[in-house]
């Protein structure tokens, strides 16, 4: 973990879910959130590295820092600043 | 540069269809063209080494040897998450610089103008 973790609005913990079904739920509870504001995602699903800063550029949502255990079976913490 | 995405759904389950796929994947690779192999479905099981050592079908180079040339002409091959893991294959088993990714990667791609083959 880096010394300076991004000041966070919201954590959703999405377990194992991945690929599509995921990104409905994170597209669901970024909705709710105001534009700048911080969301820290926790998931295990390994497809999500790749996926994540893909959606955060289709979307206009910034992906500040990722970290965590980047094993298949590690959690992952996604640090997601949410577009304007 | 142009862009490719050829979709694989297939393994040992339709080896024809499995090493078509790759034949297009080099074709494209070997233009100069961005390509980017995109397995799902059965075909997840084509990342693994040593999967595909014994499929040869009739007409076309060994499957293994079409996948080392792709790599070689640097094609990417990404594998469907979720397809994946219900399988419970290993990511340590991964062949060349195989990324497990999810459906967010492929629409990217090919909302960025790649066009795409299936099989």
């Amino acid at each position: 973990m880096p010394d300076v973790l991004p000041s966070v609005d919201m954590t959703l913990d999405v377990g194992h879910e991945g690929c599509g079904t995921l990104l409905v739920l994170l597209r669901k509870q970024m909705n709710e959130l105001a534009p700048g504001a911080v969301l820290e995602v926790i998931g295990y699903d390994p497809g999500a590295r790749e996926d994540w800063p893909a959606w955060c550029r289709m979307t206009r949502n910034t992906l500040l820092l990722t970290t965590g255990d980047l094993r298949l079976s590690g959690p992952v913490h996604y640090f997601i600043r949410k577009g304007g | 540069m142009a862009q490719m995405m050829v979709s694989i759904t297939h393994a040992k389950d339709n080896q024809d269809k499995a090493t078509i796929g790759f034949v297009v994947a080099n074709a494209a690779a070997a233009s100069g063209v961005e390509t980017a192999v995109f397995l799902s479905s059965e075909g997840v099981y084509l990342s693994q080494q040593g999967y595909c050592d014994a499929i040869h079908e009739e007409g076309f180079k060994p499957l293994q040897e079409l996948i080392e040339s792709y790599i070689a002409n640097d094609g990417q091959i990404w594998v469907c998450s979720p397809c994946f893991k219900r399988r419970g294959l290993a990511e340590d088993n991964l062949v060349g610089n195989t990324l497990i990714t999810g459906a967010a990667k492929a629409v990217e791609f090919l909302t960025g103008g790649a066009a795409c083959m299936s099989y």
